[in-house]
């Protein structure tokens, strides 16, 4: 199993902690964090993921009908 | 030197305010107090995250409790009265028609004067029983005279005389007009669900049958209605520019919220969760009330007898509604007389101006309660 990790960024700290439920509720972890400044220069919160659960986390946004900024594979 | 301990007030103002709040409240706010609280969304590090998950964890509990499929259409506010003034002033347009029952509180009615006065809003108000209560057949005329209003504006149950509004009625009346909600009494009270009820704006505070804290109020705002915020400010998001945030619920919520008021309205959420809305706890005491005071000679009420109402307003002949007050709290039982802020209900219900003696039972209310209150008022009856 890969360790890369991947990062969601959002407009509203509210769709962070939606998506972050809802991966919960299919048994995926994930952890809100600072959002890297190399990514934005935005003041706000990303939510961190396993790179293997990619579709996972794509599949839920489009299931809320969430709108994000991006998402990034996380540099080492 | 020996004191014998006061016994405590009987409190009936429950209208007004929730007393006492349930230990969950009080120990949610005791603890975003004590333990490390930081800004809501704002820094990023962990403190400031954890906030910001009792904020969205909170307004997913207001979510659930009035029905509203996405939470980010419930709208922290600092109480009912700006959730009525964040839909009056950001969603009327200038000459539009608001129709309202004729029991609106001031809440309600001072932001529509003033969009009457600056935008040439016209206020056409419902038919209704003696009590306030729509007539609905006699509606039906008023809504054939007009053009569809661009808003219904109605307090879902009277802070006066705890009259209730059939709230699918008024959608069938009017079933193309968006439909602005005062629940600030029956919040927590009776069951709400804006989807079921087609209810596109509703506001209330938490501090009164939420059993929450004073300062805080949640805002429904259906996702297809827009509506101009009163604010704009810091939001935690979107900070590089200078043009506030579109999305919900930032939108909403320039500057810091009340984080204090949001934990304790948490503790209120989860404890109501573990039992029934309180309306059949409020009818049943309201109703031994009110039965009471019909059958004490120079008393008339002004709520109706027949099961309905969640609090009892009534006069008694020969004292004003002060002075049924002051002897009242003489007597150790706590309620509200006058007007209640709102004088359209007392007009209509021909109480103006002096208004009427206001008893709220509601949580932690016994009937012995009730009886001690009815052998007040027969006492101050018989001296009056």
């Amino acid at each position: 199993m890969s360790s890369e990790q991947g990062v969601v960024l959002f407009f509203t700290i509210h769709a962070v902690f939606r998506l972050q439920k809802a991966l919960r509720a299919r048994g995926v972890d994930s952890k809100p964090i600072p959002t890297p400044r190399y990514l934005s220069s935005d003041c706000g919160t990303a939510l961190r993921f396993s790179w293997s659960h990619r579709a996972d986390v794509e599949s839920e946004i489009a299931n809320l009908d969430l709108e994000i900024d991006s998402i990034h594979a996380l540099s080492e | 030197m020996s004191r014998e301990a006061e016994p405590s007030p009987i409190y009936l103002d429950h209208a007004a305010t929730s007393w006492p709040k349930p230990a969950p409240v009080r120990e949610a706010t005791l603890r975003s107090l004590t333990d490390m609280m930081a800004n809501a969304g704002r820094s990023g590090h962990g403190p400031a995250i954890e906030s910001a998950r009792i904020v969205f964890e909170t307004r997913e509990h207001c979510a659930n409790l009035i029905g509203a499929r996405r939470s980010e259409d419930v709208i922290f506010v600092r109480g009912c009265t700006e959730g009525l003034n964040l839909v009056i002033k950001g969603f009327l347009r200038p000459a539009d028609t608001v129709v309202v029952s004729p029991m609106e509180h001031n809440a309600m009615m001072r932001p529509l004067a003033r969009m009457a006065t600056q935008s040439g809003i016209q206020v056409v108000t419902l038919p209704a029983d003696p009590f306030g209560r729509i007539d609905y057949e006699a509606a039906r005329k008023v809504a054939r005279a007009h053009q569809p209003p661009a808003l219904l504006a109605v307090a879902h149950a009277s802070n006066v005389n705890g009259i209730v509004q059939d709230l699918h009625a008024l959608h069938e009346l009017f079933p193309h007009t968006p439909l602005l909600v005062d629940a600030a009494q029956t919040a927590g009270v009776l069951p709400l669900d804006v989807e079921r009820d087609t209810i596109s704006f509703l506001a209330c505070s938490a501090h009164k049958g939420l059993l929450g804290p004073t300062g805080v109020g949640i805002c429904y705002l259906a996702p297809t209605c827009d509506v101009t915020p009163l604010l704009e400010g810091g939001t935690g998001s979107r900070s590089e520019s200078f043009e506030h945030p579109t999305f919900r619920p930032d939108r909403y919520e320039a500057g810091t919220l009340n984080l204090l008021g949001i934990a304790g309205t948490m503790g209120a959420l989860e404890f109501l969760a573990q039992g029934e809305p309180q309306g059949h706890h409020k009818r049943q005491l309201t109703g031994i009330l009110l039965k009471g005071l019909r059958a004490i000679p120079g008393v008339h009420l002004q709520s109706p007898l027949d099961g309905s109402a969640l609090c009892a307003s009534f006069t008694i002949d020969g004292l004003r509604p002060d002075e049924i007050a002051v002897r009242l709290e003489r007597s150790g039982v706590l309620g509200r007389p006058g007007l209640q802020c709102a004088p359209a209900a007392h007009r209509h219900l021909g109480t103006f101006p002096h208004g009427t003696m206001r008893l709220s039972p509601g949580w932690g209310n016994t009937p012995e309660h009730i009886e001690t209150a009815l052998r007040a008022i027969h006492a101050i009856a018989q001296n009056a």
